[in-house]
């Protein structure tokens, strides 16, 4: 369960952060009852402000996608809703987004590949 | 030769043997001497005075080698925690940064001692609590924040992660004992067994504190390798480089706090004694880190 955030990008971080959290309970990745890491840990780990992570997680709790239990810890929540994510058509979406970011650079297909496998195996 | 029979100092690597055999032959010119010392210096104590000189040589070398960073047995230690390179660099990276801290950190306690104090104040208390001062200061280096784009992994990661029950139960127990002595110093009226039992509780406090921090100190989105080194040395820098120097140098302090009490209550006095001594004992096991029995041992790697 990997979150990835781009400061340089348009949309605000802390969307960035809650849009990923949201696609992953969608899709079952993230179980009801599991538990997520601390503001703390979380912002430490993505280089963000603690606030920028705070605000992600009131908008989520907002949602009803996650449950904040003060110093017990923040839980996906029980009552999210069932896995309706279509894992094909979202992976169709980021293909399609890099192959078109790959074509740019003027990456042929074996290129495109081999650099999918390394990032692949590097996360 | 197995490298593990080797006395290394530096660069200069000496078989254990020879080394066991000149510290003997240093001892005997040690008593030589003793015994001459009423008449006038013989060729043998010439000789033993030359024995002296070469192995207050050698340990100097070591000390400033051990100084420099310079520690040839941390990529051992590595080798025999983790299999993968890129494990092991991260192992090493972080062995040599830790035991150095804490050698710099004991040494800087042991001369605050003879300098500070003139050898008045508890040798022990001087000495434990640079280590576990070197050993906060290994572990609170800042991290830069990255540019750009940047990943990570949504695991949880807490103190109770990485810290052993022993481990935890000795830090409960060593702040608990802190506490008891402050507050009978209360009672008695003894300001000495106030503040040392406070300052054992305060070093407890202090090393959690540093311990949550490591816990969630920053990790990027890593191959599952790397992030089992990395585990590997938060395990051991919250359990072994933090958590056990607190314990003995909270027992030392406790130990100076009941002594203080000895005139009022001498039975706490005897318990404080016998803490110090297990302090010592601890100390002892957890000397370099704990680890370097591994260089004794052929065995597989901790992590495969």
């Amino acid at each position: 369960m990997i979150l990835s955030v781009d400061p340089g990008r348009a949309l605000p971080v802390y969307e960035q952060v809650r849009e990923q959290i949201r696609r992953m309970v969608a899709a079952g990745t993230l179980a009801p009852g599991t538990r997520l890491p601390t503001i703390r840990q979380l912002a430490a780990d993505l280089g963000l402000a603690k606030g920028t992570i705070e605000r992600a997680y009131e908008l989520l709790e907002g949602d009803d996608v996650i449950e904040r239990h003060g110093r017990n810890g923040t839980y996906v929540s029980t009552t999210a809703l069932a896995p309706t994510a279509d894992v094909a058509a979202d992976l169709a979406v980021a293909a399609e987004q890099f192959v078109v970011a790959a074509r740019q650079v003027g990456a042929d297909e074996a290129e495109a590949v081999a650099a999918l496998r390394l990032a692949w195996r590097s996360l | 030769m197995r490298q593990s029979r080797l006395v290394r100092f530096g660069t200069v690597h000496i078989p254990r043997r020879s080394f066991v055999a000149g510290c003997a032959v240093l001892a005997a010119g040690a008593v030589g001497i003793v015994r001459s010392a009423d008449g006038p210096i013989s060729p043998g104590g010439y000789l033993v005075a030359a024995v002296l000189a070469l192995v207050a040589l050698v340990t100097g070398l070591n000390l400033l080698f051990q100084l420099a960073g310079v520690d040839p047995q941390a990529p051992e230690i590595a080798e025999r925690l983790a299999a993968e390179e890129d494990q092991q660099r991260l192992l090493t990276r972080w062995l040599e940064r830790a035991r150095w801290a804490r050698f710099v950190g004991g040494l800087a306690g042991v001369l605050a001692w003879g300098l500070a104090t003139r050898m008045n104040g508890n040798f022990w208390v001087w000495g434990f609590g640079g280590i576990a001062a070197g050993a906060l200061a290994a572990e609170l280096h800042h991290f830069r924040r990255p540019s750009g784009p940047r990943t990570a992994r949504l695991d949880v990661r807490t103190v109770d992660n990485y810290l052993w029950g022993l481990t935890a139960r000795h830090m409960l127990g060593a702040a608990a004992a802190g506490l008891v002595i402050a507050v009978l110093g209360i009672a008695v009226g003894e300001r000495h067994a106030v503040w040392a039992g406070a300052a054992a509780a305060g070093v407890v406090g202090a090393a959690h504190l540093a311990q949550r921090r490591v816990a969630s100190r920053p990790r990027p989105a890593l191959p599952d390798r790397l992030r089992a080194a990395d585990d590997l040395a938060r395990e051991l820098a919250i359990d072994r480089n933090l958590g056990w120097p607190s314990v003995y140098t909270a027992l030392s302090l406790v130990a100076v706090g009941s002594t203080a009490l000895s005139e009022e209550l001498l039975a706490v006095a005897l318990v404080g004694m016998a803490l110090q001594f297990y302090a010592i004992g601890l100390w002892w096991r957890n000397r370099r880190l704990g680890l370097d029995w591994l260089l004794h041992e052929r065995r597989d790697p901790v992590l495969a």
